[in-house]
């Protein structure tokens, strides 16, 4: 008991007075999660948009495909990033491994499922209603899909949070493409692993409370969305 | 503009929604479909409005193949049609940009001027900065109806406008409609339900029965002779009995069971005991205490069965009595109802279980197989 509080006495003492170390790692942990669902979004938007207001042959079997992937472990695709970037693999000439690239393009892999499947249900949703208001309206093609994006951004952002959470609180996989190297990969969740396997609670202890804190803002911020939302 | 369909079907998933649908849109007139709910109604409607495609047939704007346009041309040709649909979607902002969208879509350099105008005209200026999600299922169709009106449409599709709504909306939906069409010139097409407002408003009314029109002709076509037993029901003729024709005394009559019934020679039933249907109007029946010496050719004794009062007119059920004469009668029920005024009621004096004459011209009945 002793240990934890003292732990927790110290980390806080980190947190408090911005830890060059700790504020680093947050710092990486952000923005290779928030890069990596940006990207993901640019591919997601447009796909889901298309399955949802598109009808042709093979919609319902990508809808059902991306539906299964959310459901492939983070691991099994860290293992497939690892070997297609590693340098013997096709993609080793880029020297991508061990960088914070790597964790980006693994942490999208994962984020394009969830982010897809999410905004598909709730373009499927409403997209058809305003779609066939759009366009009775006058609405050119174009026209008619900002309008279906507008009416459902709190639902779209919603997705890209969900995401996010997703991605940010992912260890393995970061931890196999990433490498853990300090100041170069370390973010918040593989320094949780690697200080708590050293017994040094400190900084581990540090790191869950922003984890913990980053939790709590995203359940926040979802649920002030969707309050505004319809 | 004009709009045609020729031979149009539609099936979703092999189950044919509309078979063989042809019909002309009256230009600047009031078009009525009507037909019970799950007939097909907005299927159509959204064929005709370029929202859908139909699976066989052609639709026609003023002239040209709607599936040989270009996306442009339809485009170009969907900015001139209006729709509202039965539920309107409401778009997530104040009522005031709800109207405004389509506007703001053509880049119209006068979008606050029509967009006040349209408030003013729907009598909603009040809520114009209310959210278009918290208004009333009256306020929507206004708003509904507003935002496909400033866009100035040629023509104007309304998916049951005034289903559910309370008196102010609906009065005031009226309203616009016979406005747009009396003043703008605007071409109407109104899907309902409401038979009283297709007699009222329809210049051309098209009946829709499970995916077929089964009858269109002008309102008064269509409301006194329907040509068949779905029609007949549909816009409440009143009157409508099966019968069979027979030759009495060299004369074409229709036996009804209890009575027999002159009708005006009809050259397709030259065939006795051919099975037909019968219709005849309420208001085209008279009620006398004696017996009639008129022209009319079908005059009757009946029982006062029931009586009600229907806001001001009284409709007025009578069961036939069997002439002496005639002694093959069969007791099958064959309710008249007349219609009458109150006064008329109360000077004649009638009450249930009383016997009246009621006569009727055999012009006025309409034969259909």
């Amino acid at each position: 008991m002793q240990n934890i509080l003292s732990a927790l006495n110290r980390a806080l003492g980190l947190i408090i007075s911005l830890d060059r170390e700790v504020f680093s790692i947050v710092l990486l942990s952000f923005s290779v999660s928030l890069t990596a669902v940006f990207f993901s979004s640019l591919f997601s938007l447009p796909l889901s948009l298309l399955l949802a207001l598109k009808k042709f042959p093979g919609n319902r079997f990508i809808v059902n495909t991306i539906n299964s992937l959310m459901a492939v472990p983070a691991v099994a695709i860290g293992l497939v990033i690892y070997l297609l970037i590693s340098r013997r693999g096709p993609l080793g000439i880029l020297e991508l491994l061990y960088t914070p690239w790597a964790m980006i393009i693994a942490q999208a892999v994962l984020a394009i499922p969830i982010i897809t499947s999410l905004s598909h249900q709730t373009l499927k949703r409403v997209g058809s209603m305003v779609k066939e208001t759009a366009v009775s309206l006058g609405a050119s093609r174009w026209q008619m899909v900002v309008t279906v994006v507008k009416e459902a951004k709190s639902s779209l952002m919603v997705a890209f949070i969900m995401g996010f959470a997703r991605v940010i609180g992912e260890t393995g996989m970061t931890m196999m493409v990433g490498g853990n190297i300090k100041g170069a990969t370390r973010v918040m969740t593989t320094a949780i692993a690697l200080e708590t396997m050293k017994g040094d609670f400190e900084l581990a202890v540090a790191l869950g409370i922003v984890l913990l804190i980053v939790a709590f803002l995203v359940n926040i911020i979802l649920q002030a969305i969707q309050g505004a939302g319809r | 503009m004009n709009i045609e369909a020729k031979k149009v079907c539609k099936s979703f998933n092999g189950k044919e929604v509309l078979r063989n649908i042809d019909m002309e849109i009256v230009e600047s007139k009031i078009n009525c479909v009507i037909g019970p709910n799950g007939a097909g109604k907005t299927t159509l409607f959204k064929i005709l409005t370029l929202l859908d495609k139909a699976t066989w047939g052609e639709v026609y704007f003023d002239g040209s193949l709607s599936c040989s346009l270009s996306p442009e041309q339809k485009l170009k040709l969907r900015r001139k049609i209006g729709v509202v649909m039965q539920n309107p979607f409401m778009f997530n902002t104040s009522v005031w940009e709800n109207i405004a969208y389509g506007l703001k879509l053509r880049g119209d350099n006068d979008v606050a001027g029509k967009v006040e105008e349209g408030l003013k005209i729907i009598e909603l200026s009040s809520i114009k900065d209310q959210s278009g999600l918290t208004l009333s299922s009256g306020e929507v169709q206004r708003v509904a109806l507003a935002r496909a009106m400033v866009l100035e449409p040629e023509v104007l599709f309304l998916d049951e406008p005034m289903a559910n709504l309370d008196p102010l909306s609906r009065k005031i939906i009226e309203g616009l409609i016979l406005k747009m069409e009396k003043e703008d010139n605007v071409t109407i097409v109104m899907a309902t339900h409401n038979l009283l407002q297709a007699r009222r408003f329809g210049e051309r009314v098209f009946v829709l029965r499970q995916g077929e029109i089964i009858q269109q002709g002008t309102a008064e076509e269509v409301f006194h002779y329907p040509n068949s037993s779905f029609a007949a029901e549909f816009v409440e003729v009143g009157n409508l009995f099966k019968g069979k024709v027979i030759i009495e005394q060299g004369t074409q009559k229709l036996d009804l069971g209890k009575i027999k019934v002159e009708i005006v020679p009809h050259s397709g039933f030259n065939k006795t005991r051919t099975s037909v249907f019968v219709t005849l109007r309420p208001e085209d029946i008279l009620l006398s205490l004696e017996p009639l010496h008129s022209s009319a050719r079908n005059s009757f004794l009946g029982e006062i069965i029931n009586i009600q009062d229907r806001g001001g007119i009284i409709w007025v059920t009578l069961e036939p009595i069997p002439r002496l004469s005639d002694p093959k009668t069969e007791s099958v029920s064959t309710p008249f109802v007349a219609v009458i005024t109150k006064r008329s009621k109360e000077e004649m004096g009638l009450k249930v279980g009383m016997r009246v004459y009621f006569t009727f011209k055999a012009s006025c009945v309409n034969v259909f197989e």
